[in-house]
């Protein structure tokens, strides 16, 4: 059904009961075109694009957990683009493209909300780095600009810019194009949309090997009984490497834990997105009020998600440095995802050394905002047997070329 | 309000707080190390044949990355400064005992 003003007028006199549900669990079919390992937002994204752009809708989608249990529903939700190298930008803002008509395209309020991206500078050096970082933007298109010490008050008058501190706050950049979304609408809405294409959901449907003939993908084991196919993408986030050790082959990704938490729902407080790289926090406010951080990654890897206490602590104790208005929120919840991170802190997006099998991993902390994106030029990548421009730089060879797109050292930008 | 008295919760609870066997000063706070990573087989001594450029990007930027018990290094920055090696179970973040330390 489409939702539209009359639906919900029709539906709000007859009492609510006759909404359809958004999508029914599905049991495995024999063989399909293609599979999806991970019912995550890029997984649902891919199968959206798959179907939507390239006419192939024979899909399962394969999810070990539940549709959306991972880490879609753990992220802070923010989106942005302001990469410094152009590789990246060109990809993330792309995506930023996409999520401005998602709701339009899927016909689901996702609730993206363009309130921009703030990126504090706590020392000269991340001063110099911010104001290259905004021209580097500025001359790739994207949109970025500079604030100083007022225009920083003015935006964010919560924020401490005490010159006192220890790392005072010197200056900014703003990408007013960029903001947040209700990560669950996002699965919802994919998963409503692929129902009515005929795409498969297997939830409780975990992937143990993948059969190959001649060097080619032939299908895959799961839990449920095993399913021909000639094609499988994986998105797995923080289990890519497990996935990819199953078929045989090595990633340059890491698994660490990475943890968030929100805050008691206050009143409006904060309409933007507040980034700190060198303190490694991220804070927005939800449009439920509650005020959402999102902390630094543990340094050791683990596939254990329950986060280091320290880590928590320091983070902590930035928020009541830089918004001594919060500091006596109580806090509500927090918790922690695995992410992995890749050596050169890009993504890696396309074929593998086993032909028919296609990888999108080390997305690191950063995921969620490429979501629409990274489903475009997997799909691409997947019902073409070869990359999009845009994921082209992105492919498992550059670390043997030695071709990297290396964020990580060049960009300086938390994730 | 809850009426379960406080040692009844935590007992439930996951340790979130990562005590490092430092063979030389005992269980010590994570925050006083700094990760080194796995420890590969190839960490050590280079070797004198020369390796193609698969086996560099090999080297320098494939991972592992498993699920279970690993072999990694620590620096115990904050006390006796010196490089440890430990085996930790990934998924559970156990230490199962220590291999061999490197001295200092």
């Amino acid at each position: 059904m489409r939702y539209s003003a009359l639906s919900l007028i029709w539906n709000g006199l007859s009492g609510h009961r006759h909404w359809p549900r958004l999508w029914q669990s599905a049991s495995p079919k024999p063989a399909y075109d293609v599979v999806i390992v991970g019912g995550g937002g890029h997984g649902l994204a891919t199968a959206y694009y798959l179907a939507t752009e390239h006419g192939i809708r024979n899909i399962a989608i394969v999810e070990k957990g539940w549709l959306g249990g991972g880490n879609v529903a753990r992220n802070t939700t923010i989106i942005r683009s302001n990469y410094l190298l152009p590789e990246s930008s060109s990809l993330y803002d792309h995506a930023v493209k996409l999520w401005q008509r998602m709701a339009s395209d899927l016909n689901y309020n996702v609730m993206y909300s363009e309130r921009g991206v703030v990126n504090l500078a706590h020392t000269p050096y991340d001063l110099l780095k911010v104001r290259q970082r905004v021209e580097a933007n500025r001359a790739n298109g994207v949109d970025s600009h500079f604030l100083d010490i007022p225009a920083l008050r003015k935006l964010v008058p919560i924020l401490n810019v005490d010159q006192g501190l220890h790392l005072p706050v010197l200056g900014a950049s703003l990408q007013k194009t960029a903001g947040i979304a209700r990560h669950d609408a996002v699965i919802w809405g994919y998963a409503r949309v692929l129902q009515e294409l005929g795409v498969d959901i297997l939830q409780n449907c975990e992937v143990t090997g993948f059969e190959t003939s001649n060097g080619r993908v032939a299908g895959v084991q799961t839990t449920r009984g095993s399913i021909r196919t000639s094609k499988v993408g994986i998105m797995v986030s923080g289990h890519s490497s497990l996935l990819a050790d199953m078929a045989g082959f090595r990633l340059p990704v890491t698994t660490v834990v990475l943890q968030a938490l929100v805050s008691e729902p206050i009143k409006p407080l904060l309409d933007t997105v507040v980034m700190s790289g060198a303190l490694h926090l991220y804070v927005n406010q939800s449009d439920k009020g509650e005020m959402v951080f999102g902390l630094a990654p543990d340094r050791y890897q683990s596939y254990g998600a329950t986060g280091s206490f320290h880590i928590l602590e320091q983070s902590v104790q930035s928020v009541c440095e830089y918004f001594p208005m919060v500091r006596r929120l109580r806090m509500m919840r927090q918790w922690s995802g695995i992410v992995d991170m890749s050596t050169d802190g890009s993504p890696i997006i396309g074929k593998t050394p086993v032909a028919g099998i296609y990888i999108n991993a080390g997305w690191g902390s950063g995921g969620f905002k490429a979501t629409p994106g990274a489903g475009f030029v997997m799909a691409h990548t997947i019902a073409r047997d070869e990359p999009h421009p845009l994921n082209a730089p992105f492919s498992l060879g550059r670390f043997t070329s030695g071709r990297l797109v290396d964020e990580l050292g060049a960009g300086a930008v938390a994730h | 309000m809850s009426w379960v008295p406080v040692p009844w919760r935590i007992k439930e609870r996951r340790q979130t707080l990562l005590l490092i066997p430092c063979p030389h000063c005992g269980d010590r706070d994570e925050a006083e190390f700094r990760y080194g990573g796995e420890v590969h087989p190839h960490s050590g001594p280079r070797s004198e044949t020369p390796i193609s450029t698969e086996q560099w990007g090999e080297r320098l930027f494939l991972r592992n990355n498993s699920a279970g018990v690993i072999t990694e290094s620590w620096f115990h920055l904050h006390g006796c400064q010196r490089w440890i090696e430990l085996n930790r179970d990934t998924r559970t973040d156990e230490f199962m005992g220590t291999t061999a330390s490197e001295g200092s």
